[in-house]
């Protein structure tokens, strides 16, 4: 249930990610603020998938595996 | 602080935060302003705020007992009843927050609205500030009255800390890592009860972000009430971006490094981590020549040596 909710939590943060990514080059108050505001969101979207993905690796590999699950 | 004040803490501060909220409500509901829900959402906010911070204050003071045994039944106990309902009372908090704060930056960025009106996202997003700064508040309280200081590097232990941290790390990034700070990876040094990620990295950049985000939201919260000057609006507005951004990382880093450690998990709710467990997971995390093994002796073991946190 943990790593489902993860895995869910995962793609939505991949989905902003995306919206972020692609409003460093087509968001118009961005646009107007220059680069360093483009970098900044670059930056922030690169990140976030990143991560998201690690995340979602975890949450599959338990998944698979629910024997990795022991106290 | 005996029980009997520890009790009288806690009344007065919610009879407090009741007549408090009683007279904010009263003022809002009143109508005699004529403020549309978004400002008067934010004036309600901001003059809670003294009050939930004063409860979070009196919360921690009051629940700022030692807990009884460190260990029990081949159990270590990792974290306190306190600390569990913190983490889950922020949890909250940011689940609420994090969300709705995000879509009022993301929304204006993508020019997406959705079909309910806004002022109702500002005020989920007041509501989860506020338990953060209830949780903040009570989190400093209660470990400054029970004198935890586990997650905390003492003084002088910083390039200690940061070579465990390092020797946690993939090989490139560890050696990427090593040269900038100049640290000596043919040292191992043992971890306590909490991994040099935790102590060196995780936690101190979990406080940074969050205060961060307390102060310039808090700055924000305040400019109708108080004459903010534009250009320190605007930088606090632009930080306060900035640590939800670093937030939204914090948290996926956090999930990404739990979850596979998941003894760790479980601790966050219980308390309380096997010793096994606990050793397999400060063993994983480096690849130590001299960690201990599953089987080793208690005091030769510097996980059981440590104290549990209060």
């Amino acid at each position: 249930v943990v790593a489902v909710g993860e895995l869910l939590w995962a793609v939505a943060n991949v989905i902003i990610a995306f919206f972020f990514l692609t409003s460093a080059f087509t968001a118009k108050t961005v646009i107007k603020e220059g680069p360093p505001a483009q970098a900044v969101l670059l930056l922030l979207g690169i990140s976030m998938l990143t991560l998201s993905i690690l995340l979602a690796r975890e949450c599959l590999r338990l998944l698979r595996r629910p024997s990795m699950v022991e106290t | 602080v005996g029980t009997a004040v520890r009790g009288l803490i806690i009344l007065a501060a919610l009879a407090l935060a009741a007549a408090g909220a009683i007279a904010i409500l009263s003022q809002a509901a009143s109508g005699a302003q004529p403020w549309d829900p978004e400002l008067s959402d934010n004036f309600v906010f901001f003059k809670a705020i003294p009050f939930v911070l004063a409860l979070g204050v009196a919360f921690g003071l009051a629940r700022s007992r030692g807990s009884s045994g460190e260990r029990r039944d081949g159990m270590v106990r990792r974290f306190s009843g306190g600390t569990i309902v913190g983490h889950w009372l922020i949890t909250v908090g940011f689940v609420l927050a994090l969300p709705t704060g995000l879509w009022q930056y993301l929304g204006g960025l993508i020019d997406v609205h959705l079909p309910i009106p806004l002022y109702l996202i500002y005020r989920i997003h007041y509501i989860g500030a506020a338990i953060i700064l209830f949780a903040v508040a009570y989190f400093v309280t209660y470990w400054w009255a029970t004198g935890e200081r586990s997650l905390v590097v003492p003084r002088g232990e910083w390039r200690r800390h940061l070579t465990g941290f390092a020797q946690e790390l993939p090989a490139r990034l560890r050696r990427m890592v090593a040269e900038r700070l100049r640290l000596d990876l043919s040292q191992h040094p043992e971890p306590g009860r909490f991994t040099f990620y935790e102590t060196a990295f995780s936690f101190p950049t979990w406080t940074f972000a969050l205060a961060l985000i307390t102060i310039t939201g808090f700055l924000k919260a305040m400019r109708y009430v108080y004459p903010i000057p534009g250009p320190m609006l605007y930088i606090a507005s632009t930080l306060h971006v900035a640590a939800m951004g670093l937030l939204i990382l914090k948290v996926l880093d956090h999930l990404r490094y739990t979850l596979p450690r998941w003894p760790l998990m479980t601790a966050m709710v219980t308390g309380w981590i096997r010793e096994n467990a606990l050793r397999r997971v400060l063993a994983s995390t480096a690849s130590r020549p001299n960690a201990p093994a599953p089987d080793a002796g208690r005091e030769r073991d510097p996980v059981l040596a440590a104290r549990s946190e209060r």
